[in-house]
């Protein structure tokens, strides 16, 4: 059973001079229980999904253009202010990318853990500060820190105190936004491994948004690889890690370092990601791709289904 | 999502200095260049009736500005005098006219002068450091903690009042704060790689404050200097509204008003027109100024 | 906290003793001999020089000084020449009255700039927003002693509501004729206050933990009350702190305009007078007040932004091992 299913999503920003389309056509579905990793580079449109998910896409500049996302059958872009407010953090939670900036300064952890629990248990102060309490020893902070304030913990503490207001009201749907990407390379692994053991606990379907193979590799069920607002590929991660099929997931491979395998220099893709207010018309990988021929450049492929349950957006399969 | 927008920004602006650069920015502010405009035209005025005096020996001043003319005394605005008379029966038109040259000329010189001071100890305090800037940051923190009108008039009153003093009094409380903007500008530009590569090459002290530091902390201080220049001329019409600043019958606009407070039940337009004059005067500086400020730095604007 | 305060308080000494001197050293730059004032018309050399000698007018600046300072601290600033009455004493009686107007127009700054700041933030861009920018470039712009002509022209002699001019007796006399005074005085603050929350609030408005209280489904209202006015007003207590200098120095043409028996007031007519000891009295009264004003904003921007305030908290911190 899906518990998020996304359908045809297009994503515009809008400024007074141009329009960036940040998300074309994006269709992905979740299991209940399932992490789905969703691989892509700054500004392939990671963070917008999700924003749009979470109903916090800017209001000045966004624009949804098309679609639909539905959670638990019900289509979140047709719900009101209120409604989705009751949806935040009680069914649907987030953690942003930066714990240095994702905490208000002005309060103490305690009241801003509490916060959450007051917004949807409608319980006393007191009972919420004491939820407050139990969440931060279950991050592994000691209960006695619930006052201070942000800035006398350290960065991954306080990536810490973030998953815990996410996880505060057992949120069937955790959308971690690079949890791990500000962090140090050792507490990254602490907070991962946290981030596991509690999605086991409170049994959440996870959408991890990162730019790291390494983490969906140890971390996910299934991935999603987008490319300038596009998905490209889609799949379990034994299909896309072993069978990849776009040329573009083949190119993220192999630019990562290998410790085992005796190459003398890295194979970045070459070039950088295309304008996202003037897309090229065919295939939008077909700049930089090394298998682009004409029909690359004149047609846009489908994301097509190349075995079961795992997609591809090429003309050139293998 | 900003690459684009910067993509296009930068092809915009390729191949022109920061002036040039700056000026096409302030060219698109429409409230900014109405500031500046009006700001020229009384500039054009100032000029233009000091060498009409000059040209005409102080006639035309004398008849139309000093004149009295008892039987049109307090008359309201009317087609023969656009703004009314005052309660000698002088046109307050004309009156304002040759008034703007005070707080234009007391407003600009005193700033520049304070600019020069503030400038030259910001600058020695920003460049040396250590001790040097120590003291002399301190000096201008007790300064600044006597309010600027507070000390203007303690300033005129032990000095007494004449326009010397005058420029004195409204010069003086400004220094600490344009010391401060120079020293933080020169801090800044101090560690830059340019003024180390100079210093390597064997450049000493005073050419490398002149040559570099100098013209690049330029931006951020013009836009303070021209901000003060606004409150500058708040400061000259308040000390000569209170009797302490230009005397009287000199036709300046904060004593213009002072002598209309006696007649402010019978003609309401001798306290109104010449406080509008101050308040556009001052509106425009302040919106050039701050036209100013996000022409010179795109990234300072909210 | 504790610890902050008394430290800056100590801070304050040098400070104070400093501004004394800068203000002493100024008013000793007058021409005015003191003792041809005090002696009058029919004085001759012989008693100018006698009266030179008796009160240490000769003595070298440092030792005058030294001695100003000995006998402020005994609440001494000499002898006023128009009233010849102690300086203190007509300070003591005038001093209340300004510090009166002086908060209503800082309460008036505040209760009028802040609301319009926040309103104008949250509808950026609307005609609410434009309305009170050009309100506050124009309040920035205007002097306030014409504000306050402007008032009088129409509250007190078109509409008769408030006096012009002199302060009311007793407590519903007083509030009414401290209304436009206190208003005059404000104007300024109220647009630079409304002005600074204005941007600020924009800068909270774009921060992560903006959108993380709104991913824990945190009500608009809240966020605006709770996340984003708390951090917003940070910068908006500096910029209210320093506005007290010049609203200090406003209060002397405002003053000036309703005639209302303050500081201000008193010294101007001491400057027509050439009374140096009564301007000398007031101006470091002023300096003075100003200085104590900025410890109170210090020790207030510690009070609101917890980052300050742990810097000096003595905090054990929990150490246990689990």
């Amino acid at each position: 059973m899906s518990i998020l299913e996304i359908k045809n999503l297009k994503v515009d920003y809008e400024t007074e001079e141009n329009t960036v389309h940040a998300l074309i056509n994006v269709s992905l579905q979740m299991t209940g229980g399932e992490t789905l990793g969703l691989v892509g580079e700054t500004g392939a449109g990671k963070t917008t999904l999700a924003k749009c998910i979470m109903g916090l896409l800017p209001q000045r500049t966004g624009r949804i253009r098309t679609g639909e996302i539905l959670y638990g059958g019900e289509d979140l872009l047709k719900k009101d202010n209120k409604e989705m407010r009751r949806i935040r953090g009680a069914e649907i939670a987030m953690i942003f990318q930066d714990p240095m900036t994702s905490l208000n300064p002005v309060l103490t952890v305690g009241e801003q853990i509490a916060e959450a629990v007051v917004n949807h248990d409608h319980c006393s102060k007191a009972k919420a500060f004491s939820r407050a309490a139990e969440m931060l020893e279950l991050v592994g902070i000691p209960a006695e820190r619930l006052h201070e304030y942000p800035h006398q913990f350290s960065g991954g503490m306080k990536q810490r105190v973030v998953i815990a207001i996410a996880l505060a009201c057992n949120p069937k749907l955790l959308i971690a936004d690079e949890p791990t990407t500000a962090l140090d390379v050792t507490i990254q692994a602490q907070v991962l491994e946290m981030m596991q053991q509690l999605k086991q606990k409170f049994h959440t379907s996870m959408l991890l948004i990162t730019h790291d193979l390494g983490v969906v590799a140890q971390n996910c069920d299934k991935v999603a690889v987008i490319y300038a607002g596009e998905i490209v590929e889609y799949g379990s991660v034994t299909d896309v890690f072993k069978r990849m099929q776009h040329p573009y997931t083949e190119g993220l491979f192999n630019s990562i370092p290998q410790i085992n395998a005796d190459v003398k220099r890295l194979n970045p893709i070459p070039g950088l990601m295309p304008d996202p207010t003037n897309l090229p018309r065919g295939c939008s990988f077909s700049t930089r791709c090394p298998y682009a021929d004409d029909q690359c450049q004149r047609e846009a492929p489908e994301l097509a289904e190349v075995s079961q349950d795992h997609y591809a957006r090429c003309f050139h399969r293998r | 999502m900003s690459m684009p927008k910067k993509r296009r920004y930068q092809e915009d602006v390729a191949g022109r200095g920061l002036w040039a650069d700056a000026w096409y920015r302030f060219k698109k502010n429409k409230l900014a260049v109405v500031g500046l405009t009006f700001v020229v035209i009384l500039v054009c005025v100032s000029i233009g009736t000091i060498i009409l005096d000059l040209a005409t020996d102080n006639k035309v001043y004398e008849a139309l500005v000093v004149k009295q003319n008892l039987s049109q005394k307090l008359d309201g605005p009317s087609l023969k005098h656009f703004f009314g008379c005052d309660e000698f029966g002088r046109d307050i038109l004309f009156r304002l006219l040759w008034g703007t040259r005070y707080s234009l000329f007391i407003g600009v010189v005193s700033i520049l002068s304070a600019l020069i001071a503030g400038g030259l100890l910001g600058a020695v305090a920003g460049y040396y450091g250590g001790i040097t800037d120590n003291i002399i940051m301190r000096i201008m923190d007790v300064f600044l903690s006597i309010p600027s009108m507070v000390m203007a008039i303690a300033i005129v009153s032990a000095l007494g009042t004449s326009t010397m003093n005058l420029l004195l009094s409204i010069s003086i409380p400004q220094i600490p704060r344009l010391a401060r903007i120079v020293r933080a500008q020169v801090m800044s530009v101090k560690g830059k790689e340019f003024v180390e590569a100079s210093r390597a090459v064997g450049a000493g002290d005073m050419l490398i404050i002149m040559q570099y530091i100098i013209p690049n902390a330029l931006a951020p201080i013009i836009v303070q200097a021209s901000l003060s220049i606004g409150s500058a001329i708040l400061s000259i019409a308040g000390l000569s509204f209170l009797g302490i600043g230009v005397q009287p019958p000199t036709p300046e606009w904060g004593s213009i008003l002072s002598s209309a407070r006696t007649y402010m039940r019978d003609a309401w337009h001798i306290s109104v027109i010449p406080g509008l004059m101050i308040m556009l005067t001052v509106l425009s500086l302040n919106l050039a100024g701050d036209g100013l400020r996000d022409a010179l730095d795109p990234k300072m604007k909210n | 906290m504790w610890k902050y305060i008394v430290k800056r308080i100590l801070m304050l000494i040098p400070v104070m003793l400093a501004t004394i001197f800068v203000v002493y050293f100024i008013m000793d730059q007058s021409e005015v001999d003191p003792a041809k004032i005090m002696l009058g018309e029919g004085a001759t050399e012989e008693t100018i020089a006698e009266l030179h000698e008796e009160l240490g007018l000769d003595d070298p600046f440092l030792v005058r000084y030294v001695r100003y300072v000995g006998d402020l601290l005994r609440g001494d600033m000499g002898n006023s020449y128009t009233y010849k009455t102690s300086v203190a004493g007509q300070i003591r009686e005038r001093l209340p009255n300004t510090f009166l107007l002086a908060s209503c127009g800082v309460l008036f700054s505040v209760v009028v700039g802040i609301p319009i700041g926040i309103l104008a933030a949250r509808k950026q861009n609307s005609i609410f927003d434009n309305a009170s920018m050009i309100f506050s470039l124009v309040g920035a712009s205007a002097p306030a002693f014409w504000i306050g002509l402007l008032l009088v022209l129409a509250f007190s002699l078109k509409l008769h509501i408030f006096p012009a001019s002199g302060m009311g007796k007793g407590f519903a006399g007083v509030l009414r004729s401290l209304v436009l005074p206190a208003v005059t005085l404000g104007m300024s603050g109220a647009a630079t206050t409304a002005r600074t929350t204005r941007s600020s609030m924009l800068e909270t408005i774009r921060q992560d933990y903006i959108d993380m209280a709104r991913s824990k489904g945190t009500g608009e209202f809240v966020i605006t009350y709770r996340h984003m006015l708390k951090n917003a007003l940070i910068p908006v207590v500096t910029a209210v702190g320093l506005h007290f200098g010049v609203l200090l120095g406003g209060s002397v043409l405002t003053e000036t305009v309703f005639a209302w028996p303050g500081i201000g007031r008193f010294v101007i007519e001491s400057i027509k007078t050439q009374d140096i000891p009564s301007v000398l009295g007031c101006v470091v009264t002023l300096a003075v007040m100003f200085t104590i004003v900025n410890l109170l904003v210090d020790i207030l921007y510690a009070y609101v932004d917890p980052r300050i305030k742990s810097q000096y908290k003595t905090t054990k911190k929990v150490v246990k091992s689990r």
